[in-house]
């Protein structure tokens, strides 16, 4: 059987990235040019400032995936790119790109959905998932619950009606002071603390819906904050910081179980930034093997934002012959995959 | 030799096959900002309509700015991906110097104009074939001030104003500097033949881009540099810089 090569590209947001992957599962380059460092000093990303950095860097890291995988352009079987959703600015230049590379070798472009590529740097492995899965996608712009049935086949069961999980780690990592970005610096702050010492509320636990709210706990923690202060308490953050990231994780673990019960999956999945947390990573693993359901997490640097992630849901389009025009365009919030039912 | 010349810096995208001496296939699309979905088409239909194609290509002519940011982007990208894909050379030519081309001929100065939105234009004078100043944002105000100054160094009593920030400002040019004031309609637009024609040139003379390295000429900061330099030191940044701009 012939091998097949799809080269990746994501330029969705603060990361420009270009991967190699050979029949959707074997990386043979995987590149990510982070801006974390420019962009920190403004306390979160600036999409005029990301687009900039996106267009220097994407020639260069190009040729250098190809050099990586050892292999030239014209041995790439079809070009993935992110081009929903995410930042417009920051898209139009890796598709503006993408589009460009493909017409000029001659190889099929395919456009992928920022999310599902997400999901599918579960599919990075020789041993991939099982369906029926149920697909928690937490990052900074998302945060949904997924009924995975079948390849490319999604029912969303819910999602978030304010910020996302990854949205509300950075706004409370910001207003504590920890740093940027949020995700990493509330969980380094949580290893020092203790949950339990102040109390966060659980929003929507008491749901049984698959909705989730973060907007209302990130609220309750500022106040908290305040309140102690107020009062001249010496407030400890890393209790807070632990407290904070305990009450989101409780959520999100218990209505990914629940989730999983309902539509008696065989499979979890998690993807997304957040899907990098260790405490998430851990309360999930510990759930889901209680009641004997087999847990997926892509390693930590597949759950950012990447490339291979691309190529690898490029690799399933291509199976199915989904492949783009030349008029293919940037959507800033389309999230055509979480939306689409299938069969 | 042949280039392909592509031009999404403005309102008006433009893709055009040339030489040193010959224009083979010039299209302009004046519709808006519709880049990203029509740019690489129109390439396709000039290879069609000429029966050449992308290897019969020597070297890839963009537009590099000043301009609509996310156009010069969508431009060199759509440039760098062809050159990278094709392992063609790169020119980039600056928008201003394209537009000035359309007047190469004249003796007189010459002031391309495009409008810059905020009250400004991007601009920079012209005089005997030659760039004389940076690319700069300017308000009207600065503009006629510069344009005096200009016409003083140079002894030239009139100035030629090209560009689609003619449009707008032309009222308050006149109301300033009366007489001096030639505008030309019908040389308002970037030709993308033009850029061709000035990429030729430099394909001659062998001044070619690196693929790698070519960014574009923004002239201005991002709004949220700006407003950085203004606060650094004083605190209290935040989400108000994170939406997009032009």
């Amino acid at each position: 059987m012939k091998e097949i090569r799809i080269m990746g590209i994501e330029t969705s947001c603060d990361e420009t990235a270009v991967a190699v992957v050979e029949n959707g599962h074997r990386v043979l380059a995987n590149l990510v040019s982070s801006q974390i460092n420019i962009h920190r000093r403004f306390g979160g990303v600036v999409p005029e400032v990301a687009s900039r950095k996106h267009i220097e860097v994407i020639a260069s890291l190009v040729d250098e995936a190809l050099k990586e995988a050892g292999m030239t352009g014209r041995e790439i079987d079809a070009i993935a790119v992110t081009y929903t959703p995410g930042l417009i600015g920051a898209l139009l230049v890796g598709v503006s790109f993408a589009k460009a590379y493909a017409y000029g070798l001659g190889k099929p472009l395919i456009g992928v959905d920022h999310l599902e590529a997400h999901i599918y740097a579960n599919f990075l492995t020789e041993e991939p998932p099982v369906f029926p899965a149920v697909c928690l996608v937490v990052s900074g712009g998302h945060t949904s619950l997924l009924y995975m049935r079948d390849h490319r086949c999604f029912e969303l069961l819910g999602r978030t009606r304010d910020d996302a999980a990854g949205e509300a780690f950075d706004k409370v990592a910001r207003f504590l002071g920890l740093g940027y970005p949020g995700g990493p610096a509330v969980q380094k702050a949580a290893q020092s603390g203790k949950a339990g010492i102040y109390h966060l509320p659980r929003v929507y636990l008491e749901r049984s819906d698959y909705e989730f709210s973060f907007s209302g706990l990130k609220t309750a923690t500022i106040n908290l904050w305040n309140k102690l202060k107020k009062n001249g308490e010496e407030a400890a953050v890393n209790d807070l910081a632990a407290e904070f990231q305990e009450a989101l994780v409780d959520v999100l673990v218990e209505k990914t179980i629940n989730a999983a019960r309902h539509k008696e999956v065989k499979q979890i999945l998690l993807a997304g930034g957040v899907a990098a947390n260790a405490r998430l990573r851990e309360r999930i693993t510990r759930e889901a093997d209680k009641m004997g359901t087999a847990v997926q997490i892509p390693p930590p640097a597949l759950c950012t934002d990447n490339a291979a992630m691309v190529a690898c849901a490029g690799y399933y389009q291509y199976l199915e012959g989904d492949f783009a025009g030349l008029d293919l365009n940037a959507f800033p919030q389309l999230g055509l995959a979480v939306q689409k039912t299938c069969g | 030799m042949l280039i392909l010349s592509i031009d999404t810096a403005t309102p008006v995208a433009g893709v055009a096959l040339v030489d040193d001496r010959k224009t083979y296939y010039e299209a302009l699309a004046n519709t808006g900002y519709k880049h990203s979905r029509t740019l690489l088409e129109m390439i396709n239909v000039s290879f069609h309509q000429t029966g050449y194609n992308l290897r019969d290509v020597d070297a890839i002519a963009v537009t590099i700015g000043p301009g609509s940011f996310t156009g010069l982007r969508i431009g060199l990208a759509t440039a760098k991906g062809l050159a990278l894909a094709a392992d063609k050379s790169i020119i980039g030519i600056p928008t201003l110097d394209a537009i000035a081309h359309n007047l190469s001929w004249s003796p007189d100065l010459l002031c391309p104009m495009l409008n810059a939105r905020k009250g400004e234009v991007y601009t920079s004078f012209y005089h005997g074939g030659r760039r004389i100043t940076d690319y700069q944002a300017l308000s009207p105000d600065n503009l006629v001030k510069t344009a005096r100054r200009i016409m003083e160094l140079t002894g030239c009593s009139t100035v030629t104003f090209l560009g689609d920030g003619v449009n707008e400002y032309l009222p308050v040019l006149q109301e300033s500097l009366g007489d001096a004031v030639v505008s030309l309609p019908g040389y308002w637009l970037p030709r993308v033949s033009a850029v061709g024609s000035l990429a030729a040139s430099r394909w001659l003379g062998g001044q070619l881009d690196d693929v790698f390295s070519l960014t574009p000429i923004y002239v201005r900061k991002s709004e949220a540099e700006v407003r950085m330099s203004q606060l650094e030191g004083e605190g209290g940044f935040g989400a108000e810089n994170q939406r997009d701009e032009a």
